[in-house]
């Protein structure tokens, strides 16, 4: 099999300007908003200006309240490991070098959203860790800050409820 | 359902998704007793095969000669088990008496397999991507690892579900990975991701399977035994778009398998307990425990349990993709699995026969989406 040849990296402004804030850069989408705050220095996601509702990923209308108008609010950076992974096998088609490893994290002031971010191939980390959400190479990036301790799986929490 | 059909399968046949299609159709067509112009209606999956092999260039391929209704379903595996309920609703309005339905995949032969879909996909492109989240294997070694994390996950549960499907392969003439794998050399099997081996990821290849639904009075005078359609069930995931369902998704560890399998159940008037043989999509390993979970054959978080017992070989309480499905049949999106199941019922599965098999579930997973079918005996 071939991964695919499309490039990954953190993208290239494109696109057509959204609603913003009137403090955003102008002519980005979403996206490269996105990544044009984390090459600043903070992670922020788009919080919804009418009913203060975080939408992640992205959207172009709150889905709670229908509203057109976001803000993008910089996080504290405090949050949760909700799950790490180590990749042995590049699939992006750009090269990486194997192995690497990601996690998916909980933000601390919005636990009904996960990000992305790379974890550090020597890092002491787990599922349920309390970290650092910090931008590393224009990257978010987990910074470890202390272990959860042991944990059984009920204490963890399930997902798989409706709520 | 009166006749089924399938095309040569293999890792790369380097053949035209629609001539293996036409291959397909032509042997279910034959198999229903039916000539090509019997076909009034033709319903497939919409996410892949319905731009790769359209419904029109088949059916000029066909030679087929009248005018047809055309429809797609859903995603992927939930759109190939889809078709069944497609095609009921077309029969039953009483103006469609022979509905053709196929899945054809050129996945082994294009340039990009399976990764060419998530790369149309701007969140995966650019925002997942970029961290280094990209790929199916990684999406689903996203729902083990956090599994493992609330559940427990031991590595001979995954083992298991692999070498039940290798089993089945090993069985099955046209499987195209025959290579045998035990629980020993499960070990050795290379990294991927996660708590993923290769074995644990389904092949990659081309293929092709077809299958006809026909009026139930009709249905009787086909030179096969016809496999009845008990009960159909659709449903999807809630606020979940294929750019999203990975990372964001409420329900981590459970499918909408609990609630197509639920609905399919319901409309058969049957539960679990009755099913003698199970055809799951297993893209992944854990794909099967999971939905296994889902449709009620256990509870959330035995699942691992049930297959490590051995329950998924073909003496085991709940023989499951007797052929060796995703894992080592063919990447043919569920198609295999659903004619499986009409062999199965048919006491036609030479080889891999499940005796006395009477009810089959069938589960076709495509996230956001899943569809049932509960299928009977003649």
């Amino acid at each position: 099999m071939t991964a695919p040849t499309e490039p990954t990296g953190p993208p290239e402004p494109t696109g057509v300007a959204g609603p913003a804030a009137p403090t955003e850069p102008s002519g980005l989408d979403d996206w490269g908003r996105f990544w044009s705050h984390t090459a600043g220095g903070r992670v922020r996601v788009p919080v919804c200006s009418g009913c203060g509702t975080p939408n992640w990923y992205p959207a172009s209308r709150c889905r709670r309240c229908g509203a057109a108008v976001f803000t993008w609010k910089a996080l504290s950076g405090d949050a949760e490991v909700f799950l790490e992974m180590t990749v042995h096998r590049d699939f992006t088609g750009e090269g990486r070098t194997v192995p690497y490893r990601v996690a998916l994290v909980v933000p601390a002031e919005h636990p009904s959203i996960r990000l992305l971010a790379r974890v550090p191939v020597d890092a002491d980390v787990a599922a349920g860790d309390p970290i650092r959400l910090a931008v590393v190479d224009g990257v978010p990036t987990v910074e470890t800050v202390g272990k959860a301790g042991a944990r059984t799986p009920a204490e963890r929490g399930r997902s798989d409820g409706d709520g | 359902m009166t006749g089924v059909g399938r095309s040569a399968q293999g890792r790369a046949l380097g053949r035209s998704v629609v001539s293996l299609v036409v291959d397909a159709a032509r042997e279910a067509i034959a198999d229903a007793g039916l000539a090509v112009d019997d076909v009034d209606a033709m319903v497939v999956e919409s996410s892949y095969v319905s731009k790769v092999a359209p419904q029109d260039e088949v059916a000029a391929e066909l030679g087929h000669g009248r005018s047809f209704l055309s429809l797609a379903t859903g995603i992927g595996g939930a759109g190939v088990v889809s078709t069944l309920a497609a095609a009921e609703l077309l029969i039953a309005t009483g103006r469609h008496r022979h509905v053709l339905c196929y899945f054809g995949s050129g996945f082994g032969s294009s340039t990009g397999g399976p990764y060419d879909f998530p790369v149309g996909l701007d969140a995966k492109r650019n925002y997942e991507a970029p961290h280094g989240w990209f790929g199916q294997p990684l999406y689903f070694a996203a729902m083990a690892e956090r599994y493992a994390v609330e559940f427990g996950l031991a590595p001979e549960a995954l083992a298991a579900v692999a070498v039940a499907a290798r089993e089945g392969a090993l069985r099955t003439d046209d499987a195209v990975l025959r290579r045998p794998l035990t629980l020993d050399s499960y070990r050795d099997e290379p990294q991927i991701v996660g708590r993923f081996r290769r074995a644990d990821c389904s092949v990659i290849s081309d293929g092709a399977f077809a299958w006809v639904v026909s009026a139930a009075d009709r249905a009787a005078d086909g030179p096969q035994p016809a496999v009845s359609i008990l009960g159909c069930g659709q449903a999807s995931e809630p606020g979940m778009s294929s750019s999203t369902y990975w990372t964001q998704r409420r329900r981590f560890t459970t499918t909408p398998c609990r609630e197509s399998a639920a609905q399919a159940f319901a409309a058969a008037g049957l539960t679990p307990a009755d099913v003698d043989v199970a055809q799951i999509y297993d893209c992944f390993s854990i794909s099967t425990i999971l939905q296994l979970e889902d449709a009620g054959f256990c509870a959330k978080g035995e699942g691992a349990d049930f297959v490590a017992s051995g329950s998924l070989g073909l003496t085991g309480s709940l023989p499951t993709n007797t052929h060796g499905g995703l894992l080592a049949h063919s990447f043919t999106v569920g198609a295999g699995h659903l004619v499986e199941a009409v062999l199965q019922l048919r006491g036609q599965a030479t080889g891999r026969q499940v005796e006395g098999a009477e009810i089959a579930y069938l589960a076709g997973l495509g996230l956001p989406e899943h569809a049932s079918a509960v299928l009977g005996r003649p």
